[in-house]
């Protein structure tokens, strides 16, 4: 019995599909379906990329509102929710995202503590579905859900396509899997952290009809070993300093990746508290500093 | 790597092994192989011909002493002291001067193309099989690295079976040179003339061309073209865009296209396949899917082992290094590279030394000349021609 295998760039990384018990035809159609699934919401959600929507909105939200249709205003009440619910921890409006590539220390785009977060600074008509910022230099950036969102709707097809069986790998962060692996056994998946990968990993999540989400408050860049700071703590701005990676299991994709990312920027204890919020979720494991090899530039 | 290069070794030949060379045409391209050749150990150039004053002058002018010269190939030619000549004049004069120097008993080295009729190009196969000398015609792609690393990567199915290939050769000048002297036009603007020239596709494309036939390992079987002057208005007869489809077997087709009004796409070889695509010229590979991961690679391996283990897929995000689609791999990492013109030269210098002789080269040689013929015949008539003899005559 064959184990079928595909592989596509997207969003910026590598997404991969195992799968098995089907035939290689409905495999490659499935594989079809899925990459323009992917590919439709990258279009639609891509701040790369400048003919996207979100692309659209964020260069018109500023002067009026912006009607958006049920998909992005579900997502947006979806993410607004995360918000609420983790404390600011997790904020889609974070101009610079989590993604310290982009942060300046000197830009005026900082937030300072006195600032406030999603919930208050957008304005939402829920009669029209618009959305409307409420001062200059916001933007709206799903890229620490956008992965997550997007195997949500593969799980979907995955499960219209009759697939008991399969394993969908998207760039490390998030994956999924369903069913079982060829040998009878439930998909295992090892979570392994930078600088530890001669060692053994010693921390599973078992997966069947689940997502698991790793975040980390560092980042290796291309094939460097060195370890760079990448997400910002949306309530202050600044990055979040100390090495932490959260993994998270949960049964939405989103919900799995708001979590890891929220709970990278909270501390251990807000996290256990914060995570009886989201029954649907678990925490797998949480590495904090004590663990981890010390970041570039840090003063650990 | 497998390549055309007779290289030296040291039991074969004695670097002391004298080879003097006369040049006939030392016009721009003439005088750089004038600079190559003083770079090769044993060779002595030893008279330099032109036709025209001013280029035998600016030959003169790279040598280390005062060496014979002439305005006629002929006096070149009858001298006793000359081993090979290298051959850089306008291609009209390519199969004469060719001919007449295999009769005198000179290895022969002639720039490409081999001449701008197919009954020309096989008078001088015949002539060399005559003659039994060395003839290489400056293909110099053939010895380029980075092409010699695609060829390998071809063959090992780097990108699966070639589907498509595209090459252009798109540059934005009016390749006109300033002429002084009006009696001068034709013999320094040869290119723009049709006696002399065989235009953008005798003088660009046939490189491509000769790529092309390399990698796919065959020869057009037929071409339909077509071109025109919509830019370079100033009375010329040379095409200044042209465009083309080469026919190859097994239904794969060159997109080919070569102009002087624009420079934006450069010079591309680009063979496209299922698995990816590469690019010659610019030495990249881009793969059409991403490589698998450590994690799942261990998985597939587990499973066709009936082995049942945790898949260490789980970690922080993997970035792919740009935003781009896919990075492409430089199919050859050092940047710095031999220059092909030297190891074309210094091959040509090995096959008189060690009186061997490569029939595949001036295969090379040949079916990208006549590719260039027959595809100017195509633009001219505006038909599709065949690689049939009566065509090729």
């Amino acid at each position: 019995m064959v184990t079928h295998y595909g592989a596509r760039y997207a969003m910026g990384t590598r997404l991969e599909i195992v799968a098995w018990d089907l035939s290689e035809k409905a495999f490659q159609s499935l594989l079809s379906e899925i990459t323009e699934e992917v590919n439709r919401i990258e279009n639609v959600l891509s701040v790369y990329s400048r003919t996207s929507f979100i692309h659209n909105l964020n260069s018109r939200a500023n002067e009026k509102p912006v009607l958006l249709n049920n998909e992005i205003w579900s997502l947006v009440q979806n993410c607004l929710r995360f918000n609420r619910k983790t404390k600011g921890a997790f904020d889609i409006t974070l101009g610079l995202s989590h993604d310290l590539s982009k942060y300046d220390e000197n830009s005026n785009e900082r937030r300072d503590s006195s600032m406030s977060g999603a919930t208050d600074t957008l304005i939402l008509d829920s009669q029209r579905h618009s959305i409307q910022f409420s001062h200059p230099g916001m933007s709206l950036d799903f890229g620490a859900i956008g992965k997550g969102y997007t195997l949500d709707k593969v799980r979907s097809i995955v499960t219209s396509a009759g697939v008991n069986n399969a394993l969908i790998n998207f760039g490390r962060s998030i994956i999924y899997a369903k069913g079982n692996h060829p040998s009878g056994n439930p998909w295992n998946i090892g979570i392994q952290t930078p600088g530890f990968a001669s060692k053994p990993i010693n921390i599973t999540a078992t997966l069947d009809d689940l997502f698991l989400s790793t975040s980390a408050s560092f980042r290796g860049k291309g094939t460097t070993a060195e370890l760079h700071p990448h997400i910002i703590d949306p309530r202050s701005g600044a990055p979040v300093n100390e090495m932490r990676q959260v993994s998270i299991t949960s049964s939405t994709g989103i919900e799995a990746e708001a979590l890891s990312t929220a709970l990278v920027v909270l501390s251990d204890t807000e996290g256990n508290w914060i995570i009886k919020e989201f029954p649907e979720s678990q925490i797998v494991k949480i590495f904090n500093s004590n663990a981890l090899p010390n970041l570039a530039g840090s003063s650990n | 790597m497998a390549t055309f290069a007779n290289i030296n070794s040291a039991e074969d030949s004695a670097p002391s092994d004298r080879v003097r060379i006369g040049i006939i045409g030392t016009g721009s391209r003439g005088t750089k192989l004038l600079l190559h050749l003083q770079t090769i150990p044993g060779v002595q150039v030893v008279a330099l011909c032109d036709d025209y004053l001013p280029h035998l002058n600016d030959g003169l002018q790279l040598m280390e002493s005062k060496v014979f010269s002439t305005d006629k190939y002929d006096n070149l030619l009858d001298r006793q002291d000359i081993d090979a000549v290298v051959i850089a004049t306008p291609p009209h004069l390519h199969p004469r001067i060719t001919i007449d120097s295999l009769d005198a008993g000179k290895h022969v080295f002639c720039e490409k193309v081999m001449g701008l009729n197919g009954a020309d190009c096989l008078r001088m196969i015949e002539k060399r099989e005559e003659a039994s000398r060395v003839l290489q015609i400056g293909f110099q792609r053939l010895f380029d690295l980075r092409y010699l690393k695609a060829k390998e990567l071809l063959k090992d199915g780097k990108i699966g079976p070639v589907t498509a290939v595209r090459a252009h050769w798109h540059r934005n000048d009016n390749w006109r040179r300033p002429v002084r002297e009006p009696q001068h036009e034709k013999l320094l603007n040869w290119r723009l003339y049709r006696e002399f020239s065989g235009g953008l596709m005798a003088e660009l494309g046939a490189h491509q061309l000769q790529v092309t036939n390399w990698m796919l390992d065959t020869s057009p079987v037929e071409v339909i073209g077509t071109g025109g002057i919509n830019h370079w208005n100033d009375g010329r007869k040379i095409y200044d865009n042209i465009h083309l489809i080469f026919g190859y077997p097994d239904g794969v087709f060159l997109e080919y296209s070569s102009l002087l009004s624009n420079a934006y796409n450069g010079v591309v070889e680009q063979f496209l396949g299922p698995k990816g695509t590469l690019e010659l010229e610019a030495g990249k590979f881009y793969s059409e899917r991403p490589p698998q991961s450590p994690g799942i690679m261990q998985l597939l391996e587990d499973i066709e082992e009936a082995l049942f283990r945790s898949i260490p897929i789980g970690g922080a995000s993997w970035v792919a290094n740009s935003q781009s689609q896919t990075d492409p791999e430089y199919i050859i990492p050092d940047a710095s590279i031999p220059s092909a013109t030297q190891l074309e030269l210094e091959s040509f210098i090995q096959s008189l030394r060690q009186g061997r002789y490569n029939n595949e080269l001036l295969a090379h040689a040949l079916s990208a000349s006549l590719g260039s013929i027959l595809g100017n015949k195509s633009i001219e008539n505006n038909s599709k021609q065949t690689w049939a003899y009566g065509d090729i005559l």
